[in-house]
């Protein structure tokens, strides 16, 4: 295994490449204008393709063949129209041609079989998938993922001048770039680090800025000078009259916004033919203007910041510093406002360009690939044994791998042996070059444990040497070992959202979602789930099993989450019946790159089924999709009347818009076989997870407040009515409590179906508690009385469980009145039926 | 919270880890580290069992660990609750006495609950999907090692089950009855009573009320179908601590179930026992002639 030492930082405006080389970081230079930095910008010209800053300097001149901005639109299905080569390009062949330009920073001589490619924490798994999608078309065999705020921790713990002095204790990483926001809480103790927890938004950033210069002065400017009507909405058009403006718009605008951060004012200055017309544009601007059109954006960060520190109860006083990256940091208007609104002390020393480039470097050093042949080219079995077969092997010659950390803040460090082969009368010996440190001669053995003592602050090179019987070294097993002292390492990175399963849940007719891997939990992960099949599959036919793993929130509806593996197993793939109830195993494994991989073993068939989910591949299954559909729909009108009892009109009419717009693919969605092979499933898909979001969001702060005010005053009435109630007292508060115990987290959640489906909770166990009261029982059980026939499923039946109840009742025997009242609204005609009769779920509960 | 067990023993053997003399866990933490760093993936499989960094480094970092220690030595010695908890297989011979010891030691039982939690409530399933109430009933007298944080998780197959027959025998009908036959064939199986008995005391309420339903089940199929009947009302008959008159009315039924039995038997069958009791008779007037 070799170490990748390389880092690239992907960014949205600037890209960077770092190489961890002679223990240290060095920050890779373009042979063509020696900048560190590459803009990440492609130009498509008739004749060849230009990358970085020159492409960059096209943006006025030949707009629509330019391209910047794309790595918000990774993992999805965006793709951009290139006038000159008439087709179009996607945002992970832009990002490819990227990372291409930035490995000849390296050099003709050098090209690297592996890479570190930072992504931003919130990336989901469809995002950070392309991502690596672009780095193994770039020609890296081996591609690791690394969340930038892991990576700009590290450049800043490492950072040489002030490594000594850091703290033990929080810290908070602030990194803000050109078209994300990141904000992570480490924790650093005396040797290790560690991200305990981040929030972050992928479309908030620098180019946000830059939209806001454009929306607010600029186009005023324009339009006072023009008078041309409709201007605005024109200039949005994709392919419109005033397309190649825009470009040139947000070329100026970014202009703007680099200089004010240097001065008080500047002026944006350009001519342009509108509408046959010469004009000459100069639009001052000044600081103070435009730090009022940052500040609700600067707001949005630092709402993040504070509910990170809130999920943690963490006070300003438990945090270190807030350390700054990202180019957005630049502004004074950010650096003020953090220091103002928080109150606590700010860092950016450390250059907030090429920090992120930097840690991965330093993260790189550590990690370790494999030789690309056996990484990415799987061989099965029998052409393994080809191989074999020609080459020279012997089993019995002596191999020794040796396993160790690059980077310690120990002063001793582990250096594991693992040997294979004759290792008989075998010896080995470690020796620091200073001559400070010996082990002696050792015998060899299978798995063998040193600890290295190490000189602080400095780079210890040791020797690892083997010896035969007669202390004669083995040279071609010699290995140099670089360990640098003081560094901090990182033990993996967190998950950035929960991953769960999808459950049946047949009692509410719905499914849920059932955590595998907790948000925050380090990568990678692997974990077997037993659960059994909830609905019998006959051999041969269409009914299936669906297991369905989905990223997002895990209180939130199925269907708000993002799909990242689904297996489909009907009747066609089984070898017998497989009958309800019987064990299914579900292995689940995400690696640190996020690439998912599943392994379902049905106990009763003994079947096995294993799936890689590969890069970018959108996981739809139809029947799924449908009854996600009906949820969904049946939750809107829930909501919709809700919204209207409570005189929501606003709420209300947005809803039913949401209602409208998902009703208009409810028929293309019902004619889909299941089968279908069109992009229609995903398209409808991707609708359907927006409005899901969108109406998790639906009104806002205003409605998460009054659904919290109401689930607080619910909360009292049942804990009123338990108090209250006369059978099963202690399962009541038993319930009660699982509900209170998850209050902190479904509050942090700042989602308004999370809390609403709470609310609903707490309300069922609310009649639970009434029906287990004997005088609400009485009232109940008066009310059954008056109840015609017609009203009864079976009224002779009814009949007489109302004299066993009223016995029951004149004797005081309350426990049989209770279930004689039970039984008997068990006997009463429903007639609010379920939205979704036919349920059929995922087959597994 | 309710997670699966995998022996960090067995990790330690793998990498000559020794775990008999006082432990450093910040050494053991990098001689791990230094481990994982062979594995490609960063996940060790040994024997089958599945180790990653996150999860073994959890529990290292715990600052019980060294107290948790010796309970990951003992479970890994005692490998009736070794496979319980990793395989879920349950040894019904071995495993109570192997947790006897531990029975009063609180400290065992909080570290046990959490892994007990997944493979008890999966053995549950399993027992009661095959109707074998013995291993269930051995199960459920291992319940004193669940604490309260994981008894929903343990007894969610159980849970499930009752609601489902209670759902069952609720709608039963005239049309519904003889397809739901096969699904309620369960409660004619020996001991299952005893289950019912050896149910926690959170299932009370659920419990009286299945017995109530099953009372009426048996009620109905009286005349469909004997045999049934009176095998459901014999385990009927051994549920204790239910309400005075609904136990009153169990045993009535019972009686009358099974004196239909007699009556309907063979009048043969009735003169044999006449013809013992005047033997006996005659027999004791010989003897206090003597």
């Amino acid at each position: 295994m070799k170490p990748v030492n390389i880092g690239i930082d992907l960014g949205t405006t600037n890209s960077l490449l770092a190489k961890f080389e002679n223990n240290n970081v060095r920050i890779f230079k373009n042979p063509v204008g020696q900048k560190e930095t590459l803009a990440s910008v492609v130009a498509f010209r008739k004749d060849r393709t230009l990358i970085g800053d020159k492409a960059r300097e096209y943006l006025t001149k030949d707009p629509v063949n330019v391209f910047g901005g794309f790595k918000r639109k990774m993992g999805t299905d965006e793709k951009y129209y290139v006038v000159n080569l008439d087709e179009n390009v996607t945002p992970v062949e832009l990002s490819t041609l990227v990372l291409k330009e930035l490995k000849t920073f390296l050099g003709p001589d050098e090209s690297p079989e592996a890479c570190v490619i930072t992504i931003p924490a919130s990336f989901d798994s469809m995002q950070s998938n392309a991502t690596l999608k672009a780095g193994l078309n770039a020609g890296f065999k081996n591609v690791f993922l690394l969340q930038e705020p892991i990576a700009a921790s590290l450049a800043f713990f490492n950072s040489t001048a002030e490594a000594k002095e850091k703290r033990d204790g929080y810290w908070l990483v602030y990194d803000f770039g050109g078209g994300t926001f990141d904000v992570a809480l480490v924790n650093s103790t005396q040797n290790e680090l560690k991200v305990v927890d981040h929030e972050g938004n992928n479309f908030l950033g620098g180019m946000d800025f830059d939209f806001a210069i454009i929306n607010s002065i600029l186009i005023p400017a324009i339009i006072a000078e023009t008078r041309i009507e409709n201007f605005e909405e024109e200039l949005r058009v994709k392919y419109g009259k005033y397309e190649m403006l825009y470009y040139q718009l947000m070329y100026y605008a970014e202009e703007a916004k680099k200089e004010l951060s240097q001065s008080p004012a500047t002026v944006i200055e350009f001519c342009a033919v509108l509408d046959n017309k010469n004009y000459d544009f100069y639009i001052p601007i000044n600081r103070e203007a435009v730090d009022a059109l940052f500040m609700p954006m600067v707001q949005e960060t630092i709402k993040l910041l504070e509910s990170i520190m809130q999920r943690n109860e963490l006070s300003k006083k438990d945090i270190n510093q807030i350390v700054l990256v990202g180019g957005t940091t630049y502004l004074p208007l950010v650096r003020e406002q953090l220091v103002l609104q928080t109150g606590m002390p700010v860092d950016y020393s450390i250059d907030p360009t090429s920090s992120i480039a930097t840690g991965a470097a330093w993260y790189a050093s550590n990690k370790y690939y494999e030789h690309t042949a056996i990484a990415t080219n799987p061989v099965n079995e029998q052409h393994a044994k080809d191989i074999l077969s020609q080459v020279d092997f012997d089993p019995l010659e002596l191999q020794v791998n040796i396993s160790y950390n690059r980077s310690s803040r120990d002063t001793e460090e582990v250096l594991l042996i693992a040997c294979s082969g004759d290792y008989e009368n075998k010896y080995y010996r470690v020796t620091r070059t200073d001559g400070g440190f010996d082990t002696g001669f050792i015998n060899l053995k299978a798995k063998k444990t040193e600890f290295l003592l190490l000189l602080p602050a400095i780079a210890n090179s040791f020797s690892f040497a083997v010896y035969d019987d007669a202390k004669n070294e083995i040279v071609k097993l010699r290995k140099e070992i670089a360990i640098l002292q003081g560094i901090y390492n990182i033990d993996g990175q967190p998950l950035p959202q929960d991953i769960s399963i999808e459950l049946d849940d047949p009692e509410n007719k719905t499914t849920r979602l059932e955590v595998v891997f907790e948000r925050n939990s380090l990568l990678p992960q692997k974990r077997t789930l037993y659960r059994e099949i909830s609905k019998t599959i006959k051999k041969g036919t269409d009914e299936s099993i669906i297991i369905n793993i989905l990223e997002g929130e895990r209180n939130s509806r199925p269907s708000s989450n993002l799909t990242i593996g689904c297996i489909e197993i009907s009747g066609k793939d089984l070898k017998v019946d497989l009958v309800k109830g019987s064990d299914i195993e579900v292995q689940i494994e995400i690696t640190e790159s996020r690439t998912l991989n599943t392994n379902v073993f049905l106990v009763m068939t003994q079947q096995e089924f294993k799936h890689v989910f590969s890069v970018s591949e959108k996981q739809v299954n139809i029947p799924r999709l449908r009854e996600q559909y009906l949820q969904l729909e049946h939750e809107l009108v829930e909501n919709i009347q809700e919204f209207q009892y409570n005189e929501h009109e606003i709420w209300e009419i947005r809803a039913a818009a949401f209602l409208e717009e998902l009703q208009s693919f409810k028929n293309t969605l019902f004619k889909l076989k299941d089968h279908d092979l069109s992009d229609e499933k995903y398209i409808i898909a991707e609708k359907m997870m927006r409005i899901s979001q969108e109406v998790d969001k639906l009104g806002g702060n205003e409605r998460i407040a009054t659904l919290i005010e109401s689930y607080l005053n619910r909360k009292e009435t049942v804990r009123a009515a338990i108090g209250a109630a006369d059978f099963e007292k202690e399962n009541l508060l038993q319930r009660y409590q699982k509900i209170e115990q998850s209050e902190s987290s479904f509050m942090r959640s700042r989602n308004a179906s999370v809390v609403e489906n709470k609310l609903k909770q707490l309300n069922d166990l609310y009649w639970s508690a009434l029906s287990n009261t004997t005088s609400f029982l009485i009232g109940k059980f008066i009310e059954f009385k008056g109840y015609n026939a017609r009203d009864y499923n079976d009224h002779a039946m009814a009949l007489s469980i109302m004299k066993m109840a009223d016995a029951a009742l004149e004797n005081e025997r309350y426990p049989e009145f209770r279930r004689q009242v039970f039984n008997l609204s068990n006997l009463l005609v429903r007639t609010n039926f379920h939205h979704n009769k036919e349920f059929k779920g995922t087959g597994i509960g | 919270m309710a997670k699966q067990y995998i022996s960090i023993i067995r990790l330690f053997d793998h990498s000559s880890i020794a775990y008999d003399t006082e432990l450093n866990p910040s050494r053991i933490k990098k001689q791990l580290q230094a481990e994982f760093g062979f594995s490609f993936t960063g996940i060790i499989e040994i024997e089958g069992y599945t180790y990653n960094k996150a999860d073994v480094f959890v529990e290292l970092e715990r600052l019980d660990f060294l107290q948790r220690m010796p309970y990951h030595v003992a479970v890994w010695e005692n490998k009736s609750i070794l496979i319980f908890l990793e395989d879920h297989i349950f040894n019904i011979h071995g495993i109570r006495p192997e947790m006897k010891p531990f029975e009063t030691d609180p400290l065992f039982i909080e570290f046990l609950s959490p892994y007990l939690a997944i493979p008890f409530n999966n053995i549950c399933r399993l027992c009661l999907n095959n109707a074998d109430y013995a291993d269930l009933v051995e199960l459920l007298s291992c319940e004193d090692y669940l604490l309260p944080d994981e008894r929903e998780e343990a007894f969610r197959a159980i849970r499930i089950f009752i609601d489902e027959n209670i759902s069952i025998l609720r709608n039963l009908s005239e049309v519904t009855l003889k397809q739901s036959l096969p699904a309620l064939k369960h409660w004619a199986v020996s001991r299952s009573g005893d289950f019912l008995n050896y149910l926690p005391d959170e299932f009370t309420a659920v419990k009286i009320d299945l017995v109530v339903h099953l009372v009426n089940f048996t009620v109905k199929i009286q005349h469909t179908n004997k045999k049934m009947c009176r095998a459901v009302s014999k385990e009927l008959v051994k549920v204790l601590n239910l309400p005075p008159n609904l136990m009153n009315t169990v045993d009535n039924n019972d009686r009358a179930y099974q004196g239909k039995r007699i009556s309907s038997g063979s009048k043969s069958g009735t003169g044999n026992y006449w013809w013992v009791v005047w033997v006996i008779f005659m027999l004791m007037r010989m003897l206090m002639k003597c």
